[in-house]
């Protein structure tokens, strides 16, 4: 068990703690013999907050037990806990590419995103011959293109100013 | 019934069925093989391309690429010992053995029909089950909805991942996403945080393909599959061919891992990794020779095999008779039904029986 898990289940349990205040506001908005609007997400979320807090009591109390049992004979060799932390580095980079991709996609459009988003991607996956981090980019964003823009005709964002009429270009 | 059939084999041969049940499949071939590429995700990259396509041409197409999907999966499993699927993990015990040993063709051979024996007997599961249960999902009320709901979500909490807090936290958080937007009822604007994007609630696609599809290529940053380096010395494929008698001999695995995978395909949470592994468990523990297994056993081949292809039908079935999704692909299904402008359940049964058959 992980600092960084730990710290998730927190953030899952203050996600469904702010939800659950703020579903309380529904709370009297029905007529007589309703449940009302308010019901459902309230014991939903209660529901949710409760268990998640429980998950994240015995995640800490697994966490505190294996300390004390790593105190006296490590679990993990240092070459292996240098691939875990690699490996959950790619997984943080990648969610983290793709919020900025999806955030960024109205403003520059989807040419350029798709571009700079696929060769970040293809980084993070620790991707180092030339020829590939090259082509594989511009290919991929043409086929999406191709396939997707041309062919079956879907409406892809052109992004603002001036990268609306670098997309004009394309589609 | 039997009308119905009829019309649907006669609407099923015209050329553009079959050429997209071709394409279809072989797509799911490819993106099943792929290790990066699971079926699931096979069949959401193909949902735009059926947007254009009329429904039966669509569905067609997808149905393909989700069997072609699980059948896929296994090749690399045989040929590199690199599930190409979660459902063929136990398809590299084996399967990889027989081919570490020489015999990859052979391995191909027995994988290919236990899967063909497999998947024939959920579709005819399936042709039987689906009306049956249909016609009495059309008596349902909302208390029997309800139960069945009930029924989906513990099943699903009970068998997701190995914990069941966990289990029950997703399905929480399903239903809470399914509560933003307008509510039906009153109006009242619930979680929308004074946006207009968020009135119409979150639409079933996009939190499949971001909770489902997404998640898969974070899986697959985290553990890229490993190059492989060994070699087998390969013997053709005629040379190969598994006697009839092999089939035979063990004719009970083949019939006891396809009932097994067709009733775990059909549970919600289930799907064909599941069945697939019930099925290999069931085979080692009935066997003659359990040493065997491990070492490149036939019977557990043809158990994993014919398992995980029977529940395709197995999933089929549910989600066309009563429209549950058994698993990630037939929700992807459900969100092409949706697209198309159809609402997967018993209605649709009675309502566009020419899509159903």
């Amino acid at each position: 068990m992980k600092k960084v898990e730990i710290a998730a289940k927190a953030i899952i349990v203050a996600f469904f703690f702010a939800m659950m205040l703020n579903s309380l506001k529904l709370r009297e908005i029905r007529r007589f013999g309703e449940m009302g609007s308010g019901f459902w997400p309230i014991l939903i979320l209660s529901t949710a907050m409760v268990l998640s807090g429980l998950l994240l009591i015995s995640s800490i109390l697994k966490y505190m037990r294996e300390k004390r049992k790593n105190a006296e004979e490590p679990l993990l060799s240092p070459e292996e806990m240098g691939n875990q932390k690699n490996r959950r580095r790619k997984v943080a980079l990648s969610a983290i590419f793709l919020v900025i991709y999806v955030i960024v996609m109205p403003w520059i459009g989807f040419v350029l995103s798709t571009l700079l988003y696929v060769l970040a991607f293809i980084l993070v996956l620790e991707e180092r011959r030339k020829w590939v981090l090259i082509s594989s980019p511009f290919l991929i964003t043409a086929l999406v293109i191709v396939v997707f823009s041309k062919f079956i005709v879907i409406p892809f964002p052109r992004g603002m100013g001036l990268f609306a009429a670098f997309s004009r270009f394309f589609y | 019934m039997f009308e119905h059939y009829l019309t649907a084999f006669s609407t099923l041969f015209l050329p553009q069925n079959v050429l997209a049940m071709v394409l279809g499949g072989l797509w799911g071939i490819i993106a099943g093989a792929l290790p990066g590429i699971s079926t699931s995700m096979g069949v959401v990259l193909l949902i735009p391309f059926t947007y254009t396509l009329s429904p039966i041409t669509a569905f067609a197409m997808l149905v393909s690429a989700y069997c072609g999907g699980i059948t896929g999966g296994s090749i690399t499993s045989v040929l590199f010992g690199i599930p190409g699927e979660p459902s063929a993990v136990c398809t590299v015990i084996e399967g990889y053995a027989l081919a570490k040993q020489g015999h990859a063709a052979r391995a191909l051979w027995i994988f290919i029909i236990a899967s063909a024996i497999g998947g024939i007997f959920s579709v005819f599961v399936m042709m039987v089950a689906t009306p049956v249960i249909a016609n009495f999902a059309l008596r349902f009320g909302p208390a029997e909805y309800f139960a069945l709901t009930i029924l989906g979500l513990s099943v699903v909490s009970g068998i997701s991942g190995g914990s069941v807090l966990k289990g029950i936290i997703s399905c929480l958080f399903g239903i809470f996403l399914a509560t933003v937007g307008t509510d039906g009822i009153t109006g009242v604007e619930r979680f929308t945080f004074g946006t207009t994007i968020l009135l119409g609630g979150i639409e079933l696609v996009p939190a499949m393909v971001g909770l489902l599809a997404i998640s898969e290529v974070l899986l697959e940053a985290e553990e890229p599959f490993a190059e492989y380096k060994g070699s087998a010395h390969y013997r053709g494929l005629k040379e190969e061919l598994p006697k009839f008698s092999e089939y035979t001999e063990h004719w009970a695995v083949l019939a006891k891992s396809s009932v097994i995978g067709t009733i775990a395909g059909s549970l919600p949470g289930g799907g064909a990794t599941i069945a697939s592994f019930l099925a290999y468990g069931e085979a080692a523990r009935s066997s003659k020779h359990p040493e065997r297994f491990g070492k490149g056993a036939i019977d557990g081949l043809m158990a994993t095999e014919a398992a995980n292809n029977a529940s395709t039908g197995g999933s089929m079935t549910i989600l066309l008779s009563l429209g549950i999704p058994a698993s990630n692909t037939t929700a992807m299904l459900i969100a092409a039904f949706m697209i198309h402008g159809l609402q997967p359940g018993p209605l649709l049964y009675s309502q566009r029986p020419d899509i159903i058959y």
